[in-house]
């Protein structure tokens, strides 16, 4: 009877991490990813039911083990019954194993894994002869691609149809069998959950034959992190976490995991999925982008398509749409957090994945000395190509522009055994815009990005109570946009962040962290625009060139205070969150400006299963578009949340939360002081989710909001709705493991059409300009677009060699090639109008090659 | 960025501007087209009215002020519907209203006319005075009757005014050129239908050059710059946005693609020099 660990379920359980965690633990708020999965220990034997064994009936029992951060096995489930008495054996003697605890950054942690309880007939030995105690055969079993070592698996030496001996493979996959005659026989390996491999062996007298056998798993699919859970840790009252294993197999996403924050609640739909952040109402350029913790400018390459790190670098995506916690700041909207992968693998593992996009490379191991001292490596490499394929399929096209980037990443990390972690974490990508019209590829027209960031973490326990992280950044962000010989826009950023925390856990019942979460940044601006007019307001105006070369700094010094209380004996019970942020602008040339964020958010168990939730907290941002034109001013949201979560099964969870943001002030335009308006955002988010368990994962995200502006706050009367005000948006995620290791997924979605501002014909035509000026015939963003529907599928097969494995993938984007309007297009006078319609079908196929060296 | 480049692969039929499918008012030309406070100004236009229909114009003038157009209580204007069951005298006292509203034109009938205030360039000192202000000129140009609704065309145009030593000139089309052939004045065309012409219109003379102190205090010699705009109610022009030629800057080129069809239209060559002239060349054409 052999076993197999197919799937992890990280419980909500890192709250019961003890207090004096492993040094290499993240600062609290973060979701660490396992760092070691729960190794079997103690396997007890369940007696065969007799019928089935009479009846000579295999079967194999599916089931799901909770397991405690001590290794104990705390509840059993049939995930997959076999009936016949088999289900009762299985789960009894489940209840007696004993694991090693299954550990992320924290230490150990809790977690469910399904586990394949296989129940096989004994094989009858021969009749015992003579003993030869002479060791005749000894090896070791690995699995095909992960090269990982078989424990428990049977290992049985035939001759002819008779099986002379037997055996089980120990924790490292060894094996030894003795007492063979010489000659020819044949080595038989298998698991319940790996095809057997047979082998023919020749005894030789008097030697021992040395043997390597790998066996190939009926599945590669399960392995791995279920994709969405709610990490239900503070501080935060809603941190949607998205991890790998899955989420590269989300339909739409070209397997980017941050995609598929487009599929969650509270993220309105990007149109012709640009990948714009528009998070419960709120301008995109509200919400920050932090990849471990340090800001970036975008996390999306142009055209959305990628994320601007490789995948195979992320461990997880956090995603804040609300009242988050005070260690994040200078934005009013929302937060996502990319994290990069820390762990020390034991092999190096080597990755090649190409599609219609991009072709990207990725390496990742260990190096260094075995036990607490550790170095580990990941470096990795993509460059796009989906403007020459455009270029080809669009050679009629009189004007088409096409997106062209290239990232890199390198990750270095050390533990040492004095508890010190550090780690060096250097990416950063470019991307261009590449515009062709009829005549001509248009070198003089483009648009381009980048963006470098070196960031250095040190961390370590000062004692037991007290831990201490340090992470200075620097970076650099470069823009260069051009129209021919008229227009020549340069903006070059050069930038210091610094995060810091110490956190003091004096007891279970107390948390205290205080930190800084600074910046500054300077920023270089020219700017030359052929003809301006000198008066703007008359055209006849006679024109100039503009010319602007100057740069500012901008500092942002940042700190906060957080404090976390859990009263209760069970610390689950009851968590009180209270923060403060001191958020400051420092310029070289205004007056010092200081707004305080105050925090505050309560989860509550009233039940098992069952959350409470709720938070309220201001939030201050400097406008983005007036970092260095017109007086620096902070924009304010005050955000809430109240929700009620419930967990009805280790699979199956919901969550229902309603939000309410007020904006104000709220930057309008390119602007100064005073060119400000409200804001406001309210709604209901839900989400139903089956966790991957056995074959199947899915959600359904359901979001009910509006989100509206006032750029005239004294008119009550002047309320319009916001320009990706949606109010319903709706999408479901199925996915479901097939055998042969296909496996397919699909998505589907419904949104409200975006609002838009009619016009029927009436305007004004300027005839020195040679333009109409449209009068909108209704109200600002009175009208709406036709709702959009889209399904997107995805096909993945699985193929594994014994070095290597193979995937081959194909998605389809729009699969019911709907139109989905984007927005509405007037013509010259307004008086016609034309539906810019969204993505059609978009095909993609590619292969990803995975070599465990 | 995949907007455009949706924009380049879908196909959007909306109408352009060059095709003349509806009433509008393409040039309005001011004589002098730089006047000094105290000066007559007369203007002339180029109208486009479909098939012929009645139509009407009410001109609105006044300096230039912080509002779009000229500012006015619209209610002076409802006499004018009136108008004929009004005496000579009643008349006489509805105009004196409408023309202290700004009213300074109504077409047909009343040619407009304007006499720049004696004060439009008050409170600029002398320096900005050579620079001058501008004047709103405001037309309605409607087909609409009492029995129907008609189209109407709501425009506004810029008259610079100044104390210039050397006032801006309007610019006259004095060539209209046909696959290189010149056209006379007034002279009709006729063309092959299903056939692609090449159009060509230059001005009269060398382009204007003028003084110009820029707001550095530096003082520069310009040259104007012209903007050509074709229109047409028969086939179609294309060949990118039409412009002036760069070897030619007097001139502006177009290509016309006549209609697969027999038929009559016009096709007309409007010149902007950029500081307020204006000047046109119309074409009576017949597809055979």
């Amino acid at each position: 009877m052999l076993l197999l660990l197919l799937s992890l379920l990280p419980l909500a359980a890192a709250q019961d991490a003890p207090s004096a965690a492993p040094p290499a633990a993240p600062a609290e708020g973060e979701l660490p990813p396992l760092l070691k999965d729960p190794a079997l220990l103690d396997f007890v034997q369940a007696p065969y039911p007799p019928a089935a064994e009479a009846a000579g009936v295999e079967a194999s029992v599916r089931l799901l083990l909770e397991i405690d951060a001590t290794g104990l096995v705390t509840a059993v489930e049939v995930v997959t019954p076999a009936g016949q008495g088999f289900d009762e054996a299985a789960v009894e003697a489940a209840r007696q194993f004993r694991f090693s605890p299954a550990e992320d950054a924290t230490g150990p942690v809790p977690v469910a894994v399904e586990f394949d309880y296989g129940f096989k007939l004994a094989v009858q030995p021969p009749p015992a002869e003579e003993a030869a105690p002479a060791l005749a055969i000894e090896g070791t079993l690995r699995e095909m691609a992960t090269r990982a070592p078989i424990p428990g698996a049977a290992v049985q030496v035939r001759r002819g149809e008779v099986t002379i001996a037997t055996t089980t493979t120990d924790a490292e996959g060894r094996f030894a069998l003795s007492g063979i005659d010489p000659g020819a026989v044949t080595l038989v390996a298998f698991t319940p959950e790996h095809q057997r491999d047979e082998l023919d062996v020749t005894v030789v007298a008097g030697e021992v034959t040395e043997l390597g056998l790998w066996l190939r798993r009926l599945s590669y699919r399960g392995a791995g992190v279920v994709g969405i859970y709610e990490k239900e840790r503070p501080p935060e009252v809603t941190r949607r976490t998205l991890t790998m294993a899955e989420v590269r197999r989300v339909p739409g996403t070209f397997g980017d995991p941050v995609r598929v924050i487009q599929s969650l609640p509270g993220a309105a739909r990007a149109p012709f999925g640009t990948g714009l952040l528009v998070l419960r109402g709120a301008n995109p350029e509200d919400s920050n982008v932090y990849v471990d913790g340090v800001e970036v400018p975008l996390v999306y390459h142009l055209g959305g398509f990628r994320s601007i790190l490789n995948p195979d670098l992320i461990s997880a995506v956090d995603y804040l749409p609300g009242t988050y916690s005070a260690r994040y700041g200078r934005s009013t909207g929302g937060v996502i957090d990319v994290s990069t992968t820390s762990t020390y693998p034991d092999q190096t593992k080597l990755v090649w994945r190409t599609d219609v996009l991009d072709t990207g490379v990725f390496a990742t191991g260990k190096v260094g000395k075995k036990g607490k001292d550790k170095v580990g490596f990941s470096v990795g490499a993509r460059r796009s190509y989906i403007d020459a394929i455009l270029g080809a399929a669009l050679a009629n096209a009189e004007f088409y522009a096409a997106p062209r980037w290239l990232d890199y990443q390198l990750k270095i990390e050390a533990l040492d055994a004095g508890d010190n972690e550090l780690s060096a974490l250097l990416f950063g990508f470019q991307d261009d815009l590449i515009v062709r019209t009829d005549a001509g590829e248009a070198d003089q027209i483009g648009v381009h990005y980048s963006t470098h960031r070196l960031v250095l973490r040190w961390a370590r326990p000062l004692s037991d109570t007290l831990k201490f992280q340090l992470q200075p950044a620097f970076g650099i962000d470069g823009t260069r946009v051009g129209f021919g010989s008229d227009i020549g826009i340069e903006l070059d950023a050069v930038r210091v962040d610094l995060r810091g925390e110490l956190r003091w856990t004096p007891s279970e019942a107390l948390s205290v962290a205080a930190g800084l979460d600074s910046e500054a940044a300077r920023y270089d601006l020219s700017v030359y625009v052929a003809g301006v007019p000198v008066d703007g307001e008359d055209p006849l105006s006679e024109e100039e060139p503009l010319t602007i070369d100057g740069g500012r700094w901008n500092a942002y010094p940042d700190s906060f205070l957080e404090a976390q209380i859990r009263p209760f004996a069970d610390r689950d019970r009851l968590l009180v969150v209270a923060g403060l942020r001191l958020d400051g602008i420092v310029r070289d040339d205004e007056p010092v400006q200081v707004a305080p964020d105050p925090r505050f958010a309560v989860r509550f168990e009233p039940f098992e299963g069952a959350t409470i939730k709720a938070g309220t907290g201001l939030y201050h941002q400097p406008p983005q578009n007036a970092q260095l034109i017109g007086e620096a001013f902070f924009e304010r949201a005050w955000g809430n949340e109240l929700g009620w979560e419930q967990k009805f099964s280790p699979a199956i969870s919901a969550d229902a939360t309603g939000f309410y943001r007020w904006m104000d002030p709220l930057a309008l335009g390119f602007g100064g002081e005073g060119d400000t308006g409200v804001g406001r955002a309210y709604g209901l988010e839900v989400m139903v989710r089956h966790a991957r368990i056995d074959r199947f994962f899915g959600w359904i995200s359901y979001t009910l909001s509006k989100s509206e502006r006032n750029d005239t706050p004294d008119d009550p009367e002047a309320w319009y709705p916001f320009d990706f005000d949606q109010t319903h948006i709706l999408t479901g995620v199925a996915g479901y493991r097939l055998p042969l290791d296909f496996e397919v997924s699909a998505r589907v979605q419904y949104v409200t059409g975006n609002p838009y501002t009619p016009y029927d014909g009436q305007g004004l035509y300027l005839m020195d300009e040679g333009r109409y000026l449209g009068f909108p015939s209704a109200d600002t963003n009175s009208e709406r677009l036709s709702a959009y529907y889209a399904a997107d599928i995805r096909v993945s097969r699985l193929f594994t060699f014994k070095h290597w494995q193979l995937e081959v993938f194909g998605d389809v984007l729009n699969v019911i090639h709907g139109d989905n309007p984007e927005f509405q297009l007037y013509n010259y006078d307004y008086t016609e109008s034309a539906t810019i319609n969204g993505l059609p079908l978009v095909p993609s196929l590619g292969f990803q090659v995975e070599v465990n060296l | 960025m995949i907007l455009l480049t949706l924009l380049g692969c879908q196909s959007i039929d909306l109408a352009d501007e060059w095709d003349l499918d509806r009433l509008r008012l393409l040039a309005v030309r001011a004589e002098p087209a730089e006047p000094r406070p105290g000066d007559a100004v007369t203007f002339t236009s180029l109208a486009y009215v479909p098939g012929g229909a009645p139509w009407s114009a009410i001109w609105f003038a006044c300096v230039a002020g912080s509002e779009l157009g000229c500012s006015f209580d619209p209610s002076v204007l409802e006499g004018l519907d009136d108008m004929g069951s009004l005496t000579p005298e009643e008349q006489a006292e509805l105009f004196a209203t409408l023309a202290a509203a700004g009213l300074i034109g109504v077409e047909p009938g009343l040619p407009p006319s304007w006499v720049v205030p004696a004060d439009a360039l008050a409170g600029l000192t002398e320096a900005e005075a050579l620079e001058g202000t501008s004047a709103t000129v405001q037309v309605t140009l409607t087909t609409a009757t009492p029995e129907d609704e008609g189209d109407t065309e709501l425009v506004l145009r810029r008259v610079p005014i100044s104390l210039a030593p050397t006032p801006n000139q309007n610019p006259d089309v004095e060539v209209f050129e046909v696959e290189g052939n010149a056209l006379a004045a007034g002279e009709a065309l006729r063309v092959d239908a299903g056939r692609s012409y090449d159009l060509k219109a230059t001005l009269a003379g060398a382009l204007e050059e003028y003084a110009y102190v820029t707001t550095e205090g530096v003082e520069e010699t310009r040259t104007e710059e012209l903007e050509w705009r074709w229109y047409t109610d028969v086939g179609t022009l294309g060949g990118g946005i039409p412009s002036f030629e760069e070897d030619e800057p007097e001139s502006g080129t177009v290509t016309w693609n006549t209609p697969n069809d027999a038929g009559a239209g016009v096709l007309h060559a409007v010149v902007l020099d950029g500081r307020g002239g204006m000047g046109w060349w119309s074409v009576a054409v017949t597809v055979e």
